[in-house]
């Protein structure tokens, strides 16, 4: 289990906030495609990966030293878990949610680009809870990183095209029951775009 | 300051992760379910297109119960979709049909019969090949009956094991196993599934099948 208390201490006890500090609420709408989860062997090679899912992501931040601004991050995002076996297709075992809740400092890099560093959790909610999902669904640590674009539209709005990147490991009951051993890494890409608004 | 920490932080975290690495099972050991006739070996999974499973089931005994309990027991073997059945009230449109009584003669050569003996009860399950040997006759038919008069004998772990047994037949393991221990052994004492019998149930599910239900 990956404990997210280096970042949490970084962020308690690393910044002042300035007075004045502008809150900054961000809404993003994009897709999220993932690594698989499982991958076996039982003839030719199953695997079981989500879909590309559409997502919502919300954050909130301000300023807690130059250049730099911390946020609660919100995401959220849904579609169908595809099994493949020996590259065919084999179906969908229904539909996988996927919902975040990270801590994350962000900055300026160069130009109109900013970078973000997060640490969160992962909680997945499956439609079926049976099969990989029939012990429960499971919640994982979270590590993530991204690159805004910004471009001021006025003086509080700032449109946004955002590149997410996060890992965590994935295992569950019913896939340690079956004789997996360890957790598989999985990786996910975000790609969206929307706005900020600074509170007066 | 805080970002060289936090760079710091989220390496760490990121070492962390990736020292992990996940292995899957071997799925063995396991047991012959292919059906040999003559030179041709058969090997039957219900197909993606036919789930769920339409079972019918003659309603008596609490026998509706019992293979409801073997199709749970059955389907929790499987990780990624690969059965999944459901009682049905028309015998009709069934995939499989389940009755409380002795089997009769069968129909025809080309009709397998596999025959299963339990303290109390005894079952039976049908696979018809149809003359293309390639081809496996819908509804399959299943035969559990009473070995003493239930109403003296309490025969209802008898009747869900015998479901149970019967049932890991129409899953497409056409053969018992070679030992007690397995479900699908020939004299099945129970209780439940084996190690042998889940990773015989995964591998025929994804084993390439050269019959094809057909009605």
């Amino acid at each position: 289990m990956i404990h997210a208390l280096p970042l949490a201490t970084v962020l308690a006890t690393g910044w002042s906030t300035p007075a004045g500090a502008q809150v900054r609420i961000a809404a993003l709408m994009g897709v999220t495609g993932s690594s698989a989860l499982v991958t076996d062997e039982i003839f030719e090679t199953i695997k079981v990966t989500p879909a590309l899912a559409p997502t919502f992501f919300l954050s909130a931040s301000i300023p807690v030293a130059t250049k730099l601004r911390a946020s609660l991050d919100l995401s959220y995002g849904s579609s169908t878990l595809n099994v493949t076996e020996g590259g065919q297709d084999g179906g969908d075992i229904g539909s996988l949610g996927a919902f975040t809740a990270s801590a994350a400092l962000a900055g300026p890099l160069v130009s109109r680009f900013d970078w973000r560093l997060s640490v969160g959790l992962l909680k997945y909610s499956a439609s079926e809870e049976t099969g990989i999902f029939a012990g429960g669904v499971p919640t994982a640590a979270l590590f993530g990183a991204g690159l805004d674009w910004r471009q001021p539209l006025s003086e509080r709005w700032t449109g946004i095209i955002g590149a997410r990147y996060d890992l965590h490991l994935f295992s569950t009951p019913a896939l340690e029951a079956a004789g997996f051993g360890g957790s598989t890494q999985v990786s996910r890409v975000g790609l969206a775009v929307g706005a900020a608004w600074e509170l007066p | 300051m805080i970002s060289r920490r936090a760079v710091l932080a989220t390496a760490l975290l990121a070492g962390a992760l990736s020292c992990s690495e996940a292995t899957s099972p071997s799925h063995v050991p396991l047991y012959e379910w292919r059906l040999v006739v003559d030179t041709d070996t058969l090997s039957f999974h219900w197909p993606t297109s036919s789930l769920p499973v339409k079972i019918w089931v003659e309603d008596s005994l609490d026998m509706p119960a019992h293979v409801q309990d073997g199709i749970d027991t059955w389907a929790s073997s499987f990780l990624y979709g690969e059965y999944a059945a459901v009682l049905v009230a028309d015998s009709g449109a069934a995939d499989l049909i389940v009755r409380v009584a002795l089997a009769p003669p069968k129909a025809a050569s080309n009709v397998g019969r596999l025959h299963t003996l339990f303290d109390g009860c005894e079952g039976a399950t049908d696979i018809d090949t149809v003359a293309t040997r390639f081809q496996l006759k819908m509804p399959v038919r299943m035969y559990v009956t009473p070995r003493y008069d239930p109403a003296t004998t309490d025969l209802s772990e008898c009747f869900r094991v015998t479901a149970l047994h019967e049932l890991g037949h129409s899953l497409g393991i056409f053969r018992h196993s070679g030992s007690p221990d397995d479900i699908m052994w020939g004299n099945p004492v129970g209780p439940g599934l084996s190690v042998r019998d889940i990773n015989t149930a995964q591998a025929l599910s994804h084993y390439p099948a050269n019959m094809t239900p057909t009605r």
